[in-house]
């Protein structure tokens, strides 16, 4: 993913001046953020200590560490993503915080300096149409480049125009049902797919994060897109939302890098998923080709 | 250039030979055969050396080893020392990728006194639980339940191959590397999984270069320079945008490789002197 937090938005509706403050449509699918370190100083460390009750010496004397420093609350450094957040303008029309699931993967140290990288998974926009649903997949990494938690956490973002474009949004919008209806359409008219799924009778799952569609393919032709079909799915391909936003608005599909990467997981008949090999690249170009189609209407 | 067919192990074995001079034996990937080495080949001859392209047995024009497919890389090492002997290849370098990488440090740790010098690529000496499992490869032997195999190979070939390679040639890469027996490489990768060479390496009797590509996936490098650290003559390079297969990725590969050969010679000359 390459694109960066500097860049303008994309699109400014009207000749008003171009709002600093990004709303719901300028969250973008595929779109990475990152910024300045922050270094949590024993200051701030203590401070959290006094306001959060945690006291722990853990936190406050010193930690397990050869040097013996404390380690600083988990919960500060997921806060911290939030200071960033606001830091970088971003939350200027943010109108609440929503699921938010937060891995502690290794300990962030008094006097660390850590970065946060957020990557927009997902959008939505409400059915009120004045704001929408955004998905955000957060690394933290401290000064050494080790990642110390990792975390996806959903926001609603005031939308600069109440209008319906979802039509035109679609491309990006896995994996709602919509989106899986319009790529089995797309799939009907790639000839790639359909000479590879040619022999075949049976039903493609994708799930992203825990949000499975599918697609139920008979010699070529996609019969029915949707989240269930009657007998189920033959195999269903997994991964995290993040996995599956850098895939499909990546510069390049990278889908057999990221399988040797084991960035996805298969349940169901691992034979049909290989022999599905050439039909599956064919259905991430197809969706990659959709992606980029946002904005162009 | 010429084409041969010599009897290594008991079997026919399809030989290129071009040039004349320092004697080069170069090794090719899991499951492909000399093809590998085609731009390469008549650029290092005009270099002054004889270079000496086979297809390991069971791949390309050569003939099944007489065991059936193999599943040990020492024994591939004692059919290439055979076949050197064959030859009346006196002192030379030996060039390998991959298995051919791992293959050539076999050689390394059990002939290096007579040999000119190695250039190990995309091997690290070790075993590979990482990428593949033992078992996973016993299943992929049996041909029904092993679907697709040609597609996977052409995109996983894709998918190794460096950034900096133009998309029309890895794309030949890619299709020439579909013609493969999968049962003679699935057993090269069984051999490629188990071998273990880290604890000799120390022995190592010759000047040594291993290289690896950064966008090798097959690989980290981490292991490979631990590797080079581990031979005591030894250098190490990594190739920023290549992949696993830099004999076919990279443009001139054969004046890179002479380079490094003459490197490795002059190093051999000082130790003898």
């Amino acid at each position: 993913m390459v694109s960066s937090t500097t860049e303008a938005p994309r699109e400014a509706s009207g000749s008003a001046p171009r709002p600093e403050a990004p709303y719901f449509e300028d969250f973008e699918v595929g779109r990475v953020y990152t910024g300045p370190a922050r270094t949590f100083s024993a200051a701030v460390v203590a401070a959290f200590a006094e306001v959060s009750g945690d006291q722990a010496a853990l936190h406050t004397d010193g930690g397990p560490s050869a040097d013996a420093r404390p380690v600083v609350h988990g919960p500060l450094g997921l806060a911290g993503f939030f200071g960033w957040h606001h830091d970088r303008g971003l939350s200027v029309h943010v109108e609440a915080a929503f699921d938010t699931h937060w891995d502690f993967v290794a300990p962030i140290h008094v006097g660390d300096s850590v970065t946060y990288e957020m990557t927009v998974t997902r959008t939505r926009r409400t059915s009120a149409l004045r704001n929408g649903v955004v998905g955000r997949h957060v690394v933290v990494r401290n000064q050494h480049g080790e990642t110390v938690q990792v975390g996806r956490t959903a926001a609603l973002v005031t939308a600069r125009d109440a209008v319906d474009d979802r039509a035109a949004r679609l491309g990006r919008a896995f994996p709602s049902v919509e989106w899986v209806r319009a790529l089995a359409t797309r799939l009907g008219d790639s000839a790639a797919f359909t000479r590879a799924t040619s022999t075949w009778d049976g039903t493609i799952g994708l799930r992203f994060g825990s949000d499975p569609v599918l697609l139920r393919v008979y010699r070529g032709r996609v019969l029915e897109a949707g989240t269930r079909t009657p007998d189920g799915p033959t195999f269903v391909l997994s991964a995290p939302d993040v996995v599956w936003a850098g895939l499909l608005t990546g510069p390049r599909n990278d889908f057999t890098r990221r399988t040797l990467r084991d960035e996805f997981e298969v349940e169901g008949s691992a034979y049909e998923y290989l022999r599905l090999t050439a039909a599956i690249v064919a259905l991430v170009d197809e969706a990659r080709a959709f992606a980029r189609t946002e904005g162009t209407r | 250039m010429r084409a041969d067919y010599v009897e290594v192990g008991g079997t026919r074995a399809f030989v290129l030979e071009e040039g004349e001079g320092q004697p080069v034996l170069c090794l090719h990937t899991a499951g492909q055969n000399g093809v590998q080495w085609r731009e390469v080949q008549p650029r290092l001859a005009e270099l002054g050396y004889r270079v000496v392209v086979p297809d390991l047995p069971g791949h390309g024009r050569s003939e099944p080893a007489a065991g059936g497919p193999v599943r040990d890389l020492g024994v591939y090492a004692q059919w290439c020392e055979e076949l050197m002997d064959r030859l009346g290849m006196d002192r030379p370098f030996v060039v390998g990728c991959s298995i051919g990488g791992a293959i050539t440090l076999q050689l390394a740790v059990r002939r290096g006194a007579r040999l000119a010098g190695a250039v190990a690529m995309a091997a690290h000496g070790g075993t590979d639980s990482a990428m593949l499992s033992v078992r996973g490869l016993e299943r992929e032997l049996v041909d029904s339940a092993a679907p697709s195999r040609s597609d996977r190979t052409y995109f996983g070939t894709l998918a190794v191959v460096g950034r900096r390679v133009a998309a029309e040639r890895a794309e030949l890469i890619a299709r020439m590397h579909r013609r493969e027996d999968p049962e003679i490489s699935t057993s090269d990768l069984i051999g490629w999984a188990t071998h273990d060479v880290l604890a000799t390496l120390d022995g190592v009797a010759c000047p040594t270069h291993l290289v690896v590509g950064d966008d090798d996936l097959w690989l980290d490098p981490a292991d490979v320079r631990r590797a080079a650290d581990l031979i005591p003559d030894s250098r190490y390079t990594l190739l920023e945008g290549i992949g696993h297969y830099p004999m076919e990725e990279v443009e001139g590969f054969a004046d890179v490789l002479h380079g490094w050969l003459g490197e490795l010679g002059a190093r051999e000359s000082r130790g003898a002197a």
